[in-house]
């Protein structure tokens, strides 16, 4: 799978949260009725049910809400390490872990880095802050 | 829906594994609508109604009546994944209390395991998801494993229980997929496939195919066998993929199950078998708890006592499920198939003795949508 690729033929309104990331912004939405903060993707607010959401930058911190691990390829033993992030802000977010081999725990704290898939595009990826679990 | 045990389920056939091995999904439809509606005593010109799902055709009830020459004039094509077999029950006696139809015929086949790469799903996750790696769908899974077992403090060995109560029912089956007797340490020494969950936690990929035939008690009094009530359903949905699910622990079941229950006027306690949907073993230690058989977090003690394996207390999954018997892409008719079997008391495999009440509950996606169905023989109101 060609991630770049797959970013780019996306409609303009989903491609948006990786054009955030090319800039080293995670992006996430605000409510501007109830001012819940909702994830990149969310068009109507699961809080009060209004459509009128803004993108925002999020402070990229968050912790482990659930994790797995998949073999990179059926014939390495090397994992990708994948993760649901609860954001300080609230929202849940999905992304791979990077810079840890070891099995995360529920609760381990987390900050986002951007790993650049095309000249304006980024992915959103998390690694573990040591010393730093809630 | 309320209660009104003036619809029947009058007639079912499945056809898995070898007997399904090498057929197109049309072909196979042909033969088991054929076998059901001779279980039932009723002619194909007579069905009027088509409840089909399926995942080699877009447009499913249009291409099951045009292979079987009939022209229906109501059908129903809900897609809400596997889950769509429990509510084609209730929305057949909908149709049926209301005259909209007479003779219901619920179809499902797949070639998925003949055709194995040729097709796959049509449902993209959300590009997040496909982004991160995830395998879709059995990391959605996995990830509900994940907080599952660190929340409760459950070990692999209670995912792995499940899969060893399904296939103790198995054993006893003849057409069931896998019969070899299975430990807890045979599962947990199964590949891994997306941490937690290993190949063993996972369902199977088969051929298969199964048909139902409902109608009105009114016409079902002159025909062959039992005829099984439908005496309450319910349906819901909490997200379609795992980026949306409200609650990582909390599946549809918590509310389609008392709701169903309600509906038929009876107590959980009154089930005398269950049959749910096994894609991954976490489904049954998750549903097992929203409805209510068991306190948080304790499913998996609950699988290990014995309680749902045969001579149980709550016999679960008696043909053994999408684990061991069969799982042709959509698992929820064939749950049905073995709920009427057991009320019948001519289940191939193992009966239980005496049954009078099932509860069957499906999913949909990653325990995305929940349908319930109660049955039972006896009028229990
Ligand atoms: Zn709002």
């Amino acid at each position: 799978m060609n991630i770049g690729q797959l970013i780019s033929d996306l409609f303009p309104d989903e491609r948006l949260p990786y054009e955030w990331a090319a800039q080293g912004q995670l992006m996430v939405k605000v409510c501007s009725d109830c001012g819940s903060y909702l994830p990149p993707h969310r068009l109507i607010c699961t809080g009060c049910h209004s459509a009128e959401l803004t993108p925002t930058n999020a402070s990229g911190r968050g912790k482990i809400h659930a994790h797995t691990a998949v073999r990179a390829d059926r014939h390495s033993p090397e994992l990708t390490r994948i993760a649901m992030i609860e954001l300080e802000e609230g929202p849940r977010v999905i992304g791979r872990l990077i810079g840890t081999e070891a099995k995360p725990s529920i609760g381990d704290a987390v900050v986002a880095t951007f790993e650049a898939v095309a000249d304006d595009l980024a992915v959103p990826v998390f690694t573990i802050r040591s010393n730093e679990t809630s | 829906m309320t209660k009104d045990s003036s619809v029947v389920i009058a007639g079912v056939a499945d056809l898995v594994g070898k007997a399904a091995a090498n057929q197109s999904p049309d072909a196979l439809m042909v033969r088991v609508a054929t076998r059901a509606l001779e279980d039932a005593g009723i002619d194909l010109k007579d069905v009027d109604g088509v409840f089909c799902a399926s995942p080699h055709d877009n447009m499913p009830t249009l291409r099951a009546a045009s292979v079987l020459g009939i022209a229906p004039r109501y059908f129903d094509g809900t897609s809400i994944g596997g889950a769509s077999y429990e509510s084609f029950v209730t929305h057949a006696a909908l149709a049926l209390q209301a005259g909209a139809c007479d003779v219901a015929l619920i179809l499902y086949s797949s070639a998925q395991r003949s055709a194995r790469g040729k097709f796959s799903t049509r449902s993209a996750p959300p590009v997040a998801e496909a982004v991160s790696g995830m395998l879709y769908p059995v990391s959605s899974f996995a990830m509900m494993a994940s907080r599952y077992m660190e929340t409760y403090g459950s070990g692999p060995d209670d995912l792995a229980a499940v899969a060893v109560s399904a296939r103790e029912w198995a054993r006893h089956h003849p057409a069931a997929t896998s019969r070899d007797p299975l430990s807890i340490e045979d599962v947990l020494s199964s590949r891994m496939v997306s941490e937690p969950l290993r190949k063993l936690d996972c369902c199977l990929v088969t051929d298969g195919a199964g048909a139902v035939v409902m109608t009105r008690a009114d016409r079902a009094q002159d025909l062959p066998r039992r005829p099984v009530k439908v005496l309450g359903g319910a349906e819901g949905h909490t997200h379609r993929f795992i980026s949306d699910m409200p609650d990582l622990l909390t599946t549809a079941a918590s509310t389609t199950v008392p709701d169903a229950l309600r509906a038929a006027k009876i107590g959980l306690e009154e089930i005398d078998v269950f049959q749910v949907y096994d894609a991954f073993t976490i489904d049954v230690l998750l549903i097992l708890e929203d409805m209510g058989l068991c306190s948080r977090g304790e499913a998996g003690a609950f699988v290990k006592s014995g309680a749902t394996s045969p001579g149980g207390a709550a016999p679960l999954n008696t043909n053994g499920g999408g684990l061991s018997y069969a799982h042709p892409g959509m698992n929820g008719i064939f749950l049905l198939i073995e709920a009427v079997r057991q009320l019948r008391q001519d289940s191939p495999g193992l009966v239980v003795e005496g049954a009078e009440t099932a509860l069957v509950h499906g999913l949909g996606g990653p325990l995305s949508s929940g349908s319930t169905v109660v049955l039972g023989v006896e009028d229990v109101s």
